[in-house]
């Protein structure tokens, strides 16, 4: 049942699988080829993939643009430090109970929140996190605006790479299961017309909720992985609107609903920001603007959107002249 | 044919990405391995790294800093560089440098870089939440990790061995002020605490309220405030009810001359406001005008302060109008006190590099846990775990328009202006309604009346645009 369940259709599993497995392997040897500034560049492009990739998962299957979305990242890095500083248990531990605290949270809130659409989901979300922002500063549970430290005993740069390059690889690989389960075909259905989806029997609530709570697991194990890296968090970096923003920008870029675009994006995105941000100390917030303005302009669906659609489109062609 | 061409677009497509993926990819490649053959290292240049928050949030104050460390790498070079014992030669000086954008991630990932850069000595870049992101990464490399701009106490709570704070930290910030405030006659009993919800304000309040009470003083109000408001009157509107006579509080600069907004419209009479840092610099007088009058802030180094009499004395720089004066011919703007520490952590590794005549950071630790020493900035002495704490902080308060050093009594240019008489009128009648004449006493001692006329307000309307302190 299970099966059915996770894979509808069987896809080109050689054609699918191998550049991944390729790419994984590079990166899991990068560390013992690649300097420590380039190894420390690598892991925050994983952190970026991985929060683009959970930003798609829901917001790219569903349509639904979630604008609280750092709400996951820094509950994530929250939970994480809190259970890893109390409790005094392994890391990965703290990092899953991060995952699950930002999980349980998006299920609390997606009953009321999911009844929105358009707009008004955006503004809700957008509240929420903001919401989070001030509670978090203001309650002496969490240390309110002092926040954390990691105890520097926990340092560890090249684990802090795997680790961040597991979180970035489980969520790229659920976003392929989902996209390839009844699951996913049940998202597309509610993305292109969720009344006609609700209308055939798809528990449209039950499904977007799912992969809400699916987005903010990963987001949350991110968000604890990155946490870990930086070694503080406090209210004002862990629900950074900017985070959001940023998710977004890259997703979008590389396209929505897709495997290879956030992963694209992020690269880009990333590359160039970290690349300017060295050499123009003062003019690389404005190249980063122009290139956004310049991409959104001639490529609004992304660049794998581009591709496909093109690709789609030729073969529209190719059957109808056949035809 | 006509499909050849068909499928030639989408292949183009795939093509142009493929390629921009390369070019990304071969830059990244090449910043990572190449910038460190480019850097000169070894025994011919001193190279220090550091990054500073030259946009975002802290933008302002990693300018002024990174100001004041180029200024020093400048006047040292100039000089022919640092003398290094275990070399027998004199090096000069190379800051790496790159904008974190205030962001602790960007700090984790730059200073990465830089331990691959073959640097020597590590700077902080400006502000506690940005010092403790790379406090580790210096940590781990055992590189010195010069804090001027850090100052929450927990920096030091960490059991780091490499951190050193050139800074007062945030706990002795508004302890002269309390110190002030006992000395004062009429004696104030009621303060109000209102600080900003942040790390270093926080820091600072948790210091404060035990030292008042200690010193008989009566804790009235006591709440912490959203720095991201942009109103404050309903929480300042129960200050007044509460018949508190002096407000300390604050945290940055536009929630502190907000404060001061929302008191005069509100027509609170307090015999003084101390807020942080907002009133150090030189814009809260020509933002606020008269209505600065009388505001006091403590600071870590004022340009009317002199150390030269003190030995034993270190650096070129002799006094602080040297510095104020050195600064403005480069810069053509006024130091503030993040000036002046930044320039003064380039004098403390100066000394320890001279001092302990090596260039390794575990050599130059050890050095500056026994230096004893002063600069134009003030005492350096640290304790066991890199705090600062021979540095001491000074008030200063706006009187008619300058800024004047007030306290403590032995370095003071001015006596302070108490009570201040903050009468916070509405800005249509926007002149000095004081009690004319005060008595004020400084240290147990009777000074000279002051007294401000109606003229020296004339004089004070003209002059807020141009922030001069001269």
């Amino acid at each position: 049942m299970l099966k059915g369940y996770l894979l509808v259709h069987k896809k080109n599993f050689v054609r699918d699988v191998v550049p991944w497995v390729g790419a994984l392997v590079v990166l899991a040897f990068a560390p013992y080829f690649v300097s420590a500034s380039l190894r420390s560049f690598l892991l925050f492009l994983l952190m970026w993939i991985a929060l683009s990739q959970s930003f798609n998962i829901f917001t790219g299957l569903t349509g639904y643009v979630n604008f609280g979305f750092v709400a996951f990242y820094g509950l994530g890095g929250y939970g994480m430090t809190m259970t890893l500083l109390s409790l005094n248990i392994p890391i990965y531990a703290a990092m899953v109970i991060g995952g699950v605290i930002s999980s349980l949270f998006a299920f609390a809130i997606s009953w009321p929140t999911l009844r929105l659409r358009g707009a008004y989901f955006a503004i809700a979300m957008l509240s929420l996190a903001q919401a989070l922002f001030v509670i978090f500063d203001n309650w002496n549970f969490v240390n309110s605006a002092t926040g954390y430290t990691i105890p520097v005993k926990y340092y560890d740069p090249v684990l802090q790479y795997y680790y961040m390059l597991a979180v970035a690889a489980v969520t790229v690989l659920c976003l392929y299961v989902i996209m390839n389960s009844r699951l996913g075909l049940a998202l597309k259905a509610i993305k292109q017309n969720e009344e006609t989806a609700v209308s055939i029997g798809i528990n449209a609530t039950f499904y977007k909720a799912v992969a809400f709570g699916i987005s903010a697991f990963f987001a949350g194990l991110a968000g604890g992985a990155a946490t870990w890296t930086i070694t503080i968090i406090d209210p004002p970096s862990a629900f950074d609107t900017t985070i959001t923003l940023t998710a977004i920008s890259m997703s979008m870029l590389g396209g929505l609903g897709t495997i290879a675009g956030p992963i694209i994006g992020a690269v880009i995105l990333y590359s160039i920001e970290h690349y300017f941000g060295l050499t123009l100390p003062y003019l690389h917030l404005i190249v980063f603007g122009i290139i956004i303005i310049v991409v959104v302009l001639l490529i609004p669906q992304g660049i794998m959107g581009e591709i496909i659609s093109r690709m789609k489109k030729s073969r529209r062609q190719e059957v109808g002249e056949e035809g | 044919m006509n499909r050849s061409t068909r499928r030639a677009i989408s292949t183009m497509a795939v093509v142009g990405i493929v390629i921009v993926l390369i070019i990304v990819v071969v830059a990244g490649i090449y910043i990572a391995t190449l910038k460190p053959k480019s850097t000169p290292t070894g025994p011919s240049v001193i190279t220090i790294g550091m990054t500073m928050p030259l946009s975002g949030t802290f933008a302002s104050d990693g300018q002024m800093s990174l100001n004041g460390i180029k200024l020093w790498a400048q006047d040292v070079n100039a000089s022919g560089g640092i003398p290094v014992k275990s070399l027998g030669k004199s090096l000069p000086v190379k800051l790496i440098y790159y904008d974190d954008g205030s962001s602790a991630s960007t700090v984790a990932t730059d200073y990465q870089t830089l331990v691959t850069q073959n640097v020597s000595f590590l700077i902080a870049p400006y502000s506690s939440p940005l010092t403790l992101a790379a406090a580790p990464i210096a940590e781990a490399n055992h590189l010195l990790l010069l804090s001027h701009g850090g100052a929450s106490d927990s920096i030091w709570a960490k059991g780091y061995k490499y951190v050193v704070g050139v800074l007062s930290p945030a706990s002795q910030y508004m302890i002269p002020v309390i110190d002030m405030l006992a000395n004062m006659n009429p004696k104030p009993t009621n303060l109000a605490f209102f600080f900003g919800q942040d790390p270093f304000s926080l820091s600072v309040m948790s210091s404060v309220e035990p030292y008042a009470l200690s010193k008989g003083f009566k804790i009235v109000f006591n709440q912490t405030y959203q720095e991201t408001a942009t109103d404050f009157t309903s929480q300042l509107a129960q200050l007044q009810a509460s018949g508190a006579q002096v407000l300390i509080g604050g945290a940055h600069f536009t929630d502190g001359e907000t404060i001061m907004k929302n008191l005069q419209s509100l027509g609170i009479h307090l015999n003084l406001v101390s807020l942080l840092v907002a009133p150090d610099d030189p814009h809260f007088l020509s933002d606020l005008g008269s209505l600065a009058n009388g505001v006091t802030v403590p600071s870590q180094w004022e340009p009317n302060l002199n150390f030269s009499q003190f030995s034993p004395y270190f650096g070129n720089i002799t006094s602080g109008q040297q510095f104020y004066n050195r600064f403005m011919t480069a810069y053509g703007i006024a130091p503030n006190y993040e000036a002046a520490e930044a320039y003064a952590t380039g004098l403390v590794l100066e000394k320890g590099i001279i001092d302990s005549g090596s260039l390794n950071s575990t050599v130059v630790r050890q050095q500056l846990a026994t230096e004893n020493f002063y600069t134009f900035y003030g005492h350096f002495q640290i304790d066991s775990t890199g705090k600062q704490i021979g540095h001491t902080m000074v008030v200063a308060q706006w009187q008619s328009g300058v800024k004047q050093t007030i306290w403590p009594s032995s370095v003071a240019t001015a006596t302070p202006l108490y009570p201040a008489s903050l009468q916070m009128q509405q800005p249509s009648t926007l002149s000095y309604s004081g009690q004319g004449t005060t008595s004020l006493y400084v240290g147990g001692v009777a000074s000279e009346s002051y007294m401000l006329s109606q003229s020296t307000h004339a004089m004070l309307a003209v002059t807020p645009t141009s922030p001069d302190r001269e």
